[in-house]
């Protein structure tokens, strides 16, 4: 295999991540536009979860497969279920919509501006590198072996701290079913 | 140069997704290729039946935008935790298999870091199920 061969190869690969990124970062973008329009609070987050995936297929681009994995299983798996059954446990009305007033409009679009005025400044003002960095320095395997090594007792603790999360949550629910009993 | 050149080109991570790309791809193409087919030659013929909520062959039971049973919330926290769990699962796999394979000696060390890690995570479910949260009545 000569050079040319191998230049052509990678020109070929970077053609189909610049495709991938386009199709993820639309993917986010339309449906975080699609989380702002709909009224309805169901519509919102099924377009909340096209967002979350989208910005995972990025972090997969990125090769930061642990942030991506992260980001599908908490945000996407997680923080979206949660959102569901807050709806599911909490709607009174049958069709529950937001009915923005216009001062909400309004402030919630000044905001918005000033954070999008920000973004567009940094971005432009940032020097981004033009060499991609090296996608093989920190590798998913490095991650476990430093989690299950020298930060063995920290990462027991996680557990721990879900054991304590569990168990009171349990003894929350439990207690809420006494009084009504 | 070459060879070096052809080792990052091989060594291309991202190559290894390309399974679950195409995964992707006939999961998506199968859910509308089925809806498109069923729209193209499918009979257009409506009733009253035919337009109630299909519910797997049940009658449907009111709207489905109604309050539900509060006793979900600790299925959400237990799904919740159990997910964060899952996480850690992830860095430990992928150098378990390696492990087990180059030193078999410290792979016993590694699982039972794991059998500790998940064991802790089970007295919550133990206590949880004492507690009779997985009871409904």
């Amino acid at each position: 295999m000569t050079t040319a061969n191998i230049l052509a190869i990678a020109d070929q690969q970077q053609a189909v991540a610049a495709v991938l990124f386009y199709i993820f970062a639309g993917i986010s973008a339309i449906s975080a536009l699609g989380v702002v329009i709909s009224r309805n609070i169901v519509r919102t987050a099924v377009f909340l979860l096209f967002t979350l995936v989208g910005v995972a297929g990025l972090y997969f681009l990125l090769n930061a497969e642990f942030l991506a994995a992260v980001q599908l299983v908490v945000y996407a798996g997680g923080t979206l279920i949660l959102i569901i059954f807050g709806v599911m446990l909490t709607s009174k009305s049958p069709f529950s919509r937001f009915e923005p007033k216009a001062v909400e409009v309004v402030i919630a679009i000044s905001v918005a501006s000033v954070i999008f005025f920000a973004l567009v400044l940094a971005i432009t003002r940032t020097k981004f590198a033009v060499n991609p960095t090296d996608f093989t320095a920190y590798p998913i395997d490095k991650l476990g072996q430093t989690l299950l090594g020298d930060f063995l007792v920290p990462f027991e603790i996680v557990s721990v701290l879900l054991l304590v999360v569990m168990i009171g949550a349990a003894y929350l629910a439990k207690g809420r079913r006494r009084e009504a009993d | 140069m070459t060879s070096s050149l052809l080792a990052v080109q091989l060594a291309d991570p991202r190559l290894a997704w390309a399974p679950v790309v195409l995964l992707i791809i006939i999961a998506v193409g199968f859910a509308v290729t089925n809806v498109a087919v069923s729209i193209l030659i499918g009979p257009k013929r409506s009733g009253k039946v035919k337009e109630t909520t299909y519910e797997s062959g049940m009658v449907p039971i009111g709207d489905t935008r109604r309050r539900f049973n509060v006793r979900f919330y600790i299925v959400a926290m237990i799904f919740l935790v159990i997910d964060v769990d899952i996480i850690f699962f992830y860095p430990w796999a992928t150098i378990f298999a390696p492990y087990v394979q180059k030193m078999p000696d410290k792979s016993g060390a590694l699982l039972i870091e794991m059998i500790v890690f998940v064991g802790l995570l089970l007295l919550a479910y133990v206590y949880a199920w004492g507690k009779g949260v997985f009871r409904w009545d």
